[in-house]
């Protein structure tokens, strides 16, 4: 009976960690089949800036009544209403690239980096004492994934100008640019975890807090709890005491 | 393609200044949650406030509760946690 209910046990503990992994862990990543729509559809999701100079090259390129089709429908296309064909597909991302600005394909490797380049997921439980430590590998991690991330095999190979000629030094502009997004991230994320602080300080232990981090390459969803108390009676530098948070968003005084 | 790197440092210094303003009105949001809550808490009674506010680096969920029936829940259900862990070993060595 001790032996079941030992095993009950592992097996439970087993179910909830395999479960977990595949919410947050390693094995959530994305399949990655890309069909002429996938791609359409991230194009689609320009700025409206560089989706107006794209509309404009295509009404220069296949004609107006092309170009007044496509505005018309590109929100159906976006949403999956309407399946682009293979003709579609051929001129907005085979055709149009060779006559697209270079900034306009930079931003549209942006979009397609953000896209399709591996995503990593972690899950982390910190307190607000402790969470850098935790969370510095991580973001280390993600800015050297930026700087190194490639298009997976399936795009780069169907939309070879994003990785010929001029689009080899974009990539690596993207890449360093997305990199020091991490980096920024860190750095702002240290004012938040004071806010949260002191709303855990000041509900007096009834609030519970979820921060999802949103890096280049990844994402860490972080459970931030009340910094770790110094012993009974033990107490702690007055300069560390969470004050209140006020509402032009600095510390009561 | 050095305007392009310096575009680059523009459009990053741009995005931070964005963030940071959402990073403002965050904290602003929290403390009515807060303000909210003790409101709540003045009145008495059991209460649950789950908001999310999109931050400068991402998104934080807040949940604040104050329930008392779920506290006599856990209550019932550590003790009968440890009774169980107790019954086991007793088990177990009144067995030997």
């Amino acid at each position: 009976m001790i032996y079941a209910a030992a095993v009950a046990v592992i097996f439970i503990a087993l179910t909830i960690y395999v479960q977990r992994r595949m919410a947050f862990g390693a094995f959530a990543r994305r399949p990655r089949r890309v069909a002429d729509e996938d791609l359409v559809k991230v194009l689609l999701d320009l700025g409206p800036e560089s989706l107006e100079e794209l509309f404009g090259l295509y009404g220069e390129q296949f004609g107006p009544g092309a170009a007044r089709y496509a505005r018309r429908t590109y929100l159906k296309w976006k949403a999956g209403e309407v399946r682009p064909n293979s003709r579609t597909f051929r001129r907005l991302l085979l055709h149009l690239p060779r006559v697209m600005s270079f900034d306009l394909k930079c931003e549209v490797l942006r979009r397609f980096r953000e896209e399709f380049c591996p995503r990593d997921e972690h899950w982390l439980r910190v307190r607000a004492d402790d969470w850098k430590e935790s969370l510095e590998p991580l973001v280390r991690s993600a800015v050297e994934k930026a700087r190194t991330a490639e298009l997976p095999a399936p795009v780069a190979r169907r939309l070879r100008w994003l990785s010929e000629g001029e689009m080899q030094a974009a990539r690596a502009i993207l890449a360093e640019s997305q990199a020091r997004e991490a980096a920024d991230a860190l750095s702002m994320l240290q004012q938040e975890v004071a806010t949260v602080e002191r709303l855990l300080a000041e509900t007096r232990g009834r609030g519970r807090v979820t921060h999802r981090l949103k890096l280049p390459c990844a994402a860490v969803t972080l459970v931030i709890r009340e910094r770790r108390r110094h012993g009974r009676g033990a107490r702690r530098d007055s300069t560390e005491e969470a004050e209140p948070i006020s509402a032009d968003g600095g510390r009561h005084r | 393609m050095t305007k392009k790197a310096a575009d680059e440092v523009v459009r990053l210094a741009v995005e931070k200044r964005k963030a940071e303003y959402r990073g403002v009105a965050a904290r602003d949001e929290m403390r009515n949650l807060i303000d909210n809550a003790n409101l709540l808490d003045r009145r008495g009674g059991d209460y649950k406030i789950n908001s999310t506010f999109e931050t400068a680096t991402g998104t934080t969920n807040v949940e604040i509760r104050k329930s008392r029936q779920s506290t006599v829940v856990t209550v019932a259900a550590v003790t009968a946690a440890l009774a169980a862990v107790l019954l086991l070993l007793s088990f177990l060595f009144l067995n030997r």
